[in-house]
């Protein structure tokens, strides 16, 4: 048996920022309030979800203390108190899974109860616990595994029973303890050999369609984390509120929340993530449930692209991202448009094959959410214009009904009119039509 | 040899009647690249409108919320002048009524120009956030002040340039 993951001691504030990749928390706890361990205390919403929605993520209190409420964070001070919220509830692993706050934690954070009802839906037959983790020098999933396997049964038992009888794979990339008494199948294929799509293509040989998911094709993968994750909440009704993190070269549990800048580091820059798909952290930097790994950061210096093309040679996608570069760096949107930047996955694997040490994997991630903020724009633009157009049809719809209401009434003689009367409102000549807009600007 | 220049000719002819440049497909295409928030502080009625009167001739730099950009892009799409256009700063804004305030006078209804306020006289309005373009035309009508803008959503998530 490996030696246990240590915990890492309580630090004097834990801290969530609210903007993150996926999407805008919304903090559901006041200023100054007390919150005990595993309370909700920030709620994400689909874009553009009304007040009475369900949330798809929730994020629990890591430990008891008092809410500090700030423009772009929501920061819990820990009082060292032993206050806890009640076990989890839910009936249905959906519901619990929502309700525990689990997410894709092998890094996209996707809302695994989303994921599970997708697979439910479309009857998936199997399951893979994906604990490949094919980045050099992270360890997180592995440790998790060696150490604590039997939660991940549990949680592999509870996905497992609410699917059915899916067939169900344990990858990993080398073989586990024989303590360890599961099947598994050993993946140790090139970088990104853990990416779900290539996992499902090489275990089952199914291929999931270019815009869609594995669930597509009947396949549900699940990070490790992610199941043991789900086992803990199924079983102990426990929330999500901490993960085995590689921190350095250690691994250690972990609260969500825990400042980058007091982990046990070497002083020095870090990177949160793996040292591949990572980013480099600034002052504010936090431990998410989305992070595997927080390691120190080398300095490199880029130099200019040389066009060799081992970037593209990279690619898992088949990508070319030295034309990608060049596109993002002269802001030429329509060239990245069609250079597919949209199915770029982020593994960075050219960022790995870069002579140059160009930073390609931060530039196509700007570049990603360059494009999806001009989306939104676009999508509500749209809307607006859409709105707008009907509305004039609807008034001028209106004003043509009044036009018509008038004119009749003006031109049908009353019985009790005299008969000269009556000719002299037939001759009335009928009203002009109004003209669109006069030319120039009118009033506003 | 003149019979070709003729039958050439002829097919020109043909090709300029048939393939001329729609001017509703002009208007479309300029009024795609407006950002459609309604807001008439170019002086025409909303976007559509203004884009009409830019096929018709209209400066290029009328556009507040969409800033020197815009201009740029209609100026490109033209090929006309389409210097001097406020420089803006991106800042999304959403109306917000207080509704302890209002008095259910139904006038900010007929302003508003994408059809985000629900209400009906006597009865409390409210705004449809994810509806509102933010276009300010709803503030001016309101006789007792309830109506605020106020910043539409704090940061969204952006990689930063690196």
């Amino acid at each position: 048996m490996a030696p246990a993951v240590a915990e890492l001691p309580l630090p004097a504030v834990l801290r969530h920022p609210l903007a993150t990749p996926v999407g805008r928390f919304r903090p559901s706890a006041e200023d100054g309030a007390r919150a005990r361990l595993g309370d909700v205390i920030a709620e994400r919403f689909e874009a553009g979800g009304g007040a009475d929605e369900k949330p798809v993520e929730v994020l629990r209190a890591a430990a008891s203390g008092r809410i500090e409420r700030t423009p772009d964070a929501l920061l819990l001070h820990p009082d060292g108190g032993a206050k806890r919220a009640p076990p989890l509830q839910a009936p249905s692993l959906v519901e619990r899974t929502l309700e525990a706050g689990i997410v894709g934690l092998g890094g996209a954070g996707y809302p695994t109860h989303l994921k599970l009802r997708q697979a439910l839906e479309r009857n998936a037959h199997a399951l893979i616990v994906n604990a490949v983790e094919c980045e050099a020098g992270v360890n997180a999933d592995r440790a998790l595994l060696n150490c604590h396997a039997d939660d991940v049964l549990h949680g592999i038992h509870a996905v497992a029973d609410a699917l059915g009888a899916p067939q169900v794979t344990l990858a990993v990339s080398a073989p586990l303890p024989a303590a360890i008494d599961f099947a598994t199948q050993v993946v140790d294929g090139p970088y990104p050999a853990g990416w779900e799509r290539a996992l499902t293509q090489r275990l089952l040989g199914l291929e999931a369609p270019p815009d869609g998911y594995p669930t597509d094709v009947g396949v549900l993968v699940l990070n490790v984390a992610t199941v043991f994750a789900i086992g803990r909440a199924w079983r102990h009704g426990e929330p999500l509120i901490q993960r085995v993190v590689t921190v350095g070269r250690r691994e250690f549990w972990v609260r969500i929340g825990h400042p980058v800048a007091e982990l046990p580091l070497p002083p020095g820059a870090a990177t949160v993530g793996g040292p591949v798909t990572g980013w480099p952290a600034d002052a504010d930097a936090a431990v998410g449930k989305t992070t595997r790994a927080v390691t120190p950061r080398p300095a490199v210096a880029a130099s200019p692209c040389i066009r060799c093309g081992w970037c593209a040679t990279a690619c898992p996608e088949g990508l070319l991202p030295q034309e990608l570069w060049h596109g993002i760096a002269a802001g030429r949107w329509a060239q990245t448009e069609r250079l597919r930047l949209a199915d770029c996955i982020e593994c960075g694997a050219c960022d790995l094959a870069c002579p140059s040490q160009l930073p390609l994997l931060a530039a196509l991630r700007h570049a990603k959410s360059q494009r999806m903020e001009a989306a939104r724009r676009d999508s509500a633009a749209n809307l607006a214009r859409t709105r707008f157009e009907a509305r004039n049809a609807r008034l001028a719809a209106r004003a043509a009904a009044d036009r018509a209401k008038r004119a009749n009434r003006l031109q049908a003689p009353r019985d009790w009119m005299r008969p000269r009367a009556a000719d002299a409102l037939r001759n009335i000549p009928p009203e002009p039509e109004p003209d669109a807009p006069p030319d120039g600007p009118p009033p506003r | 040899m003149g019979l070709l220049g003729v039958a050439i000719g002829a097919a020109l002819a043909l090709a300029r009647t048939r393939f001329r440049a729609n001017e509703d497909s002009v208007v479309e295409a300029v009024n795609a690249l407006l950002p459609q928030s309604q807001c008439a502080q170019c002086g025409y009625p909303g976007c559509r409108p203004y884009a009409e009167a830019i096929v018709g001739g209209a400066a290029l730099n009328l556009c507040p919320p969409g800033g020197q950009d815009t201009a740029a892009a209609l100026a490109e799409l033209l090929g006309r002048d389409g210097t001097g256009a406020p420089v803006t700063e991106h800042r999304e804004v959403k109306a917000f009524i207080d509704e302890a305030a209002c008095i259910g006078c139904a006038l900010c209804l007929e302003a508003c120009p994408v059809d985000a306020i629900v209400g009906a006289n006597k009865f409390m309005h409210t705004v449809i956030a994810a509806r509102c373009t933010g276009c300010e035309l709803c503030v001016a009508p309101c006789p007792v002040d309830c109506i605020d803008l106020m910043p539409a959503q704090e940061s969204v998530w952006q990689w930063p340039r690196p």
